[in-house]
């Protein structure tokens, strides 16, 4: 069995290992033999309350590895995932922007999707210049990626208090607002952006070996960088309308899938796979309460991917050397 | 001299020579507000300026920031963890939470920055590890109401609550990082004509390391002391001080304090300005300014990358 | 301080009942039994109502069940309903079998109604409003009419607004002076449309025009700390969430202020505050019963009378 076959079953083992923990597992655990049985609450909670939950999860943390996967790869640089370069807070800009003027944090999906389309647009447009390098692309995204921030913040401290603190909340990221029309639009969204993405994905390789060589292979590396980061930035400005900005899965679901399966070209679907198990383990961790309170999935991405980031960082390092 | 209260002018500087007691409304405006906020800016934007040319020096590095590179979010989460175990402390009692996390942050950085040999991954590796620092913030204030009223005032970077009794322990942390700074800025200037001929000239590379890491970390620290986690000073203080045909690594270091100073204090004063009464954060003009500059800075050499 | 005598003589009217929200309308079947409250205050609506919920949604700070005295003062202390924290999780609020959950002021998702509705009837926000806009009075109507209480509401909403027009009658002199409600930090001032302002105005105080103009009809501003003007007000309400008072008390243009030489400064303790930022039908007749006479002693025009808790604030030296 080779690398790749055997980096694919083991991520779908854990996956699975995990997507049964999320249904029979929790605090408490859910009776499977009573839902199957016919119990109507039991029945209720798995088919309405954790599935689709459970779907959310893996959609979002897929469509954030694949579109974290294809940027790192697109730009050259394992660091340069949405989250960084500043899509992941134009959406979450956007949310907070709308959350704040009509008062609900409903607000945030409508205001995810146009803050996150718009930040893009703004990032390619201010990158182009005869062409779009992926240097610059990533540097104007990082700087926006900061003032945005900032204006997230301003946009915090002018909202009364308890919409502040749910705001907050949703900035954390979490899955735990999900029925079946949520779960299923980000299905189809992952679905879609996935397949775009996996389109490119032999051309995104490509590029990666310098544009000249791309050029002569008859591949127009400006227009494929335009399409995959708009494509990305949509997927990522999804994630964040239907679970907030869920920190680190786009970030870390590439290196891991490329660390496990070293093979250019097909490493996007393990990143979605990836990401999606990140996702749910995130989600199983959210619940359980902490002392009492439940904390959102979010809190726990940034508390698994602390680590996983500094040894990816030394990893680098190493590499170098 | 610019601010909020009508009828402040020129002759209310006189208080600043008077005692205490003989101030009337306006005096003490100038002596007790505006001064102490003046020297507040001088000193955070100086100590962001200076610290800024010494990791751009260090690490030859034209993007490296203290801000940018995580550091400022290390110091500020230092401080939030500190006050969301203890409750609130005074403002002496932060400067150590305040350094441990400045230099927890510098230290994870420069463990990559030391060997990565593209500029861009160090700022990548900083923005990542800001990301980090203000994830792991971000769930401190979930757990504790209280922490987010004090954090969205002074994430933004600010100097109107600036009192001078504030700014005792970071003007001494200055102090000594400025004082750190000279020898490290020296020795960076030994190590710039190259690792064997610094080595032959008998300049110590892990030494002047250490030193200016030292002094990055403490000047960062006071200035996040002072005036929260703000970005962009040193990116931008540093820029304009090549631009003034500087050449050694100390007058970089001291015509970039310089400006990161007049950075931060136009800052202030613009947002003062722009909406007299209200207080509009220091912060988000230095941000404005420093996003707008280092984009004008990339489209510049879009087609010419370091 | 009594208001209306809770629960024993208030009688449910029976039958289902629909009622209009932003996503459609409920039908409660009136009156559950199991009722789960997610709304923040939302547990101080149904004890006013004398109803004790399956569970709750504790909002910030109070004691082990997350009550402040107001409130905990009405739950029999053997009362064991589940106290609910941080986010909404729809599978722990089917668990409690609830036969209505009150959603009008608790940021739930339109995702989270649809499936908890699977579950129970769920009451969300009214159209209009946004998640934080009701008032009391309107959340109070929303949850008699969804418990069959709604007679008793309007004698909870009678009874408060009938303390407050006799506390009015009592004080003539307050009517059009001004009050400023504030954070320390800052100062931060709150505006006209803020809660506890509201209340204020309903005493007959009014917001002063300078803090007005700044304000621009927000929830709330940050005052430049060299302007001391819009803080000359009849009375000023500095309020405390755990960072104390020590910034007002360092304010060096203090000594200029008409309001610190008047004494006319009020410094509303922890949970004087909670009470003034809960607004809820517990939370204001206990507000009313600590802030009048502080507001007596402050506006007395004696600025050698200290206002209690003033001189333990720091305020009067």
């Amino acid at each position: 069995m080779s690398r790749f076959v055997a980096a694919h079953a083991i991520v779908g083992a854990v996956l699975l290992g995990l997507i049964l923990q999320r249904l029979a597992g929790g605090s408490p655990p859910a009776d499977l033999a009573a839902a199957l049985a016919g119990d109507p609450l039991e029945r209720v909670i798995l088919l309405h309350f954790r599935l689709p939950r459970l779907v959310l999860a893996m959609a979002v943390g897929a469509a954030l590895g694949m579109a974290g996967s294809a940027l790192q790869v697109m730009l050259r640089n394992p660091l340069a995932s949405p989250d960084i370069i500043g899509f992941g807070a134009g959406a979450a800009a956007g949310a907070a922007g709308a959350i704040l003027i009509l008062g609900e944090i409903g607000a945030a999906v409508p205001g995810a999707l146009t803050g996150g389309a718009l930040t893009a647009a703004l990032v390619m447009a201010l990158a182009w210049r005869d062409g779009v390098s992926p240097l610059s692309l990533v540097l104007i995204g990082l700087a926006l990626g900061l003032m945005l921030t900032t204006l997230t913040d301003i946009l915090l401290s002018l909202s009364p208090a308890i919409l502040a603190s749910e705001t907050a909340r949703f900035l954390t990221g979490s899955f735990a607002s999900a029925d079946w029309r949520f779960a299923g639009w980000m299905s189809l969204a992952t679905a879609v952006g996935g397949a775009v993405l996996l389109r490119f994905a032999f051309r995104i390789d490509r590029l990666a070996m310098g544009d000249d060589l791309a050029v002569t292979l008859g591949l127009a590396p400006d227009s494929i960088r335009l399409s995959v980061a708009a494509t990305a930035a949509l997927l990522v400005a999804a994630s964040v309308a239907v679970a907030g900005p869920i920190p680190f899965i786009a970030f870390l679901a590439g290196p891991i899938a490329r660390f496990a399966a070293d093979e250019p070209g097909t490493v996007l679907p393990l990143a979605a796979l990836v990401g999606g198990t990140l996702g749910v383990a995130a989600d199983s961790l959210a619940g359980v309460p902490v002392g009492g309170t439940r904390l959102p999935a979010g809190v726990f991405t940034a508390m698994i991917g602390g680590p996983a980031m500094l040894i990816l960082l030394l990893r680098l390092e190493v590499d170098r050397k | 001299m610019f601010g909020a209260r009508p009828g402040v002018g020129l002759a209310d500087l006189s208080a600043l020579l008077s005692s205490a007691e003989m101030r009337d409304a306006n005096g003490i405006v100038v002596a007790e507000m505006r001064l102490p906020r003046t020297l507040g800016g001088l000193l955070a934007g100086g100590a962001l300026g200076c610290a800024g040319a010494l990791i751009q020096t260090l690490t030859r590095n034209p993007l490296a920031d203290p801000g940018l590179l995580g550091v400022n979010a290390g110091a500020a989460l230092g401080i939030v963890a500190s006050v969301t175990v203890f409750g609130p402390l005074p403002s002496g009692a932060l400067a150590m939470p305040a350094l441990a996390g400045g230099f927890t942050a510098l230290l994870a950085v420069w463990a990559v920055g030391a060997a990565a040999r593209s500029p861009l991954t160090l700022v990548l590796a900083g923005a990542a590890l800001t990301a980090l620092l203000g994830a792991l913030l971000r769930s401190l204030i979930l757990l504790d109401p209280f922490a987010l009223d004090a954090y969205r005032d002074w994430a933004v970077g600010a100097l109107d609550g600036v009192r001078s009794g504030l700014l005792v322990v970071p003007a001494i942390l200055a102090a000594i990082g400025a004082g750190l700074a000279v020898p490290a800025a020296r020795r960076l200037d030994a190590l710039a004509l190259g690792d064997d001929l610094a080595q032959a000239l008998g300049a110590n590379l892990v030494a002047a390391r250490l030193l200016t890491l030292a002094a990055v970390g403490i000047l960062a620290a006071a200035a996040v002391l002072v005036a929260g986690p703000l970005a962009f000073v040193g990116l931008v203080a540093p820029y304009l001080a090549r631009a003034t045909g500087v050449q050694t690594s100390l007058a970089l270091a001291i015509v970039s304090a310089g400006f990161g100073a007049a950075l931060l204090l136009t800052a202030d004063i613009a947002g003062r300005i722009v909406a007299p009464g209200i207080v509009i954060e220091a912060g988000l003009g230095v941000t404005l300014i420093g996003g707008t500059f280092l984009i004008l800075l990339v489209r510049r050499q879009a087609r010419n990358p370091a | 301080m009594t208001i209306a005598i809770s629960g024993g003589n208030a009688t449910a009217q029976a039958g289902p009942r629909a009622i209009d929200h932003r996503w459609g309308a409920t039908l409660v079947a009136a009156p559950p039994d199991r009722s789960v409250s997610l709304s923040f205050t939302g547990i101080d609506a149904f004890l006013a109502l004398g109803i004790v919920p399956t569970a709750y949604r504790a909002w910030y700070g109070g004691d082990a069940r997350g009550l402040w005295p107001w409130s905990a003062a009405r739950m029999a202390p053997d009362a064991t309903p589940v106290v609910l924290r941080g986010e909404i999780d729809a599978e722990t609020v089917a668990r409690l079998e609830p036969d209505f959950v009150e959603a009008t002021y608790s940021g739930i998702s339109r995702a989270q109604y649809a499936a908890l509705s699977r579950v129970a009837p769920v009451l969300p926000a009214r159209t209009g409003s946004g998640d934080f806009g009701a008032t009391w009075e309107e959340m109070l109507t929303g949850i008699g009419e969804a418990t069959g209480r709604a007679k008793k509401a309007e004698e909870v909403i009678a009874d408060i607004e009938g303390r407050i027009s006799s506390i009015r009658a009592a004080h003539r002199d307050w009517d059009g002076q001004t009050a400023i409600v504030a954070l320390p930090s800052g100062p931060t001032i709150f505006g006209q449309s803020d809660p506890r302002m509201l209340l204020l105005t309903k005493l007959g105080f009014r917001l002063p025009e300078t803090a007005g103009k700044l304000s621009l009809g927000a929830f709330s501003f940050k005052l430049d700390p060299e302007l001391t003007a819009p803080l000359e007000a009849d009375v000023v309400i500095w309020l405390d969430f755990g960072s104390g008072f020590d910034t007002v008390r360092d304010n060096p243009l203090r000594g200029g202020l008409r309001i610190v030489r008047d004494g006319r400064e009020i410094a509303a303790d922890q949970t004087l505050s909670a009470a003034l930022s809960y607004a809820s039908p517990l939370s204001i007749p206990y507000a009313l019963d600590r802030l009048v006479p502080l507001l007596e002693v402050a506006l007395d025009g004696d600025p050698e009378t200290v206002v209690t808790g003033a001189r333990e604030a720091g305020l009067v030296r």
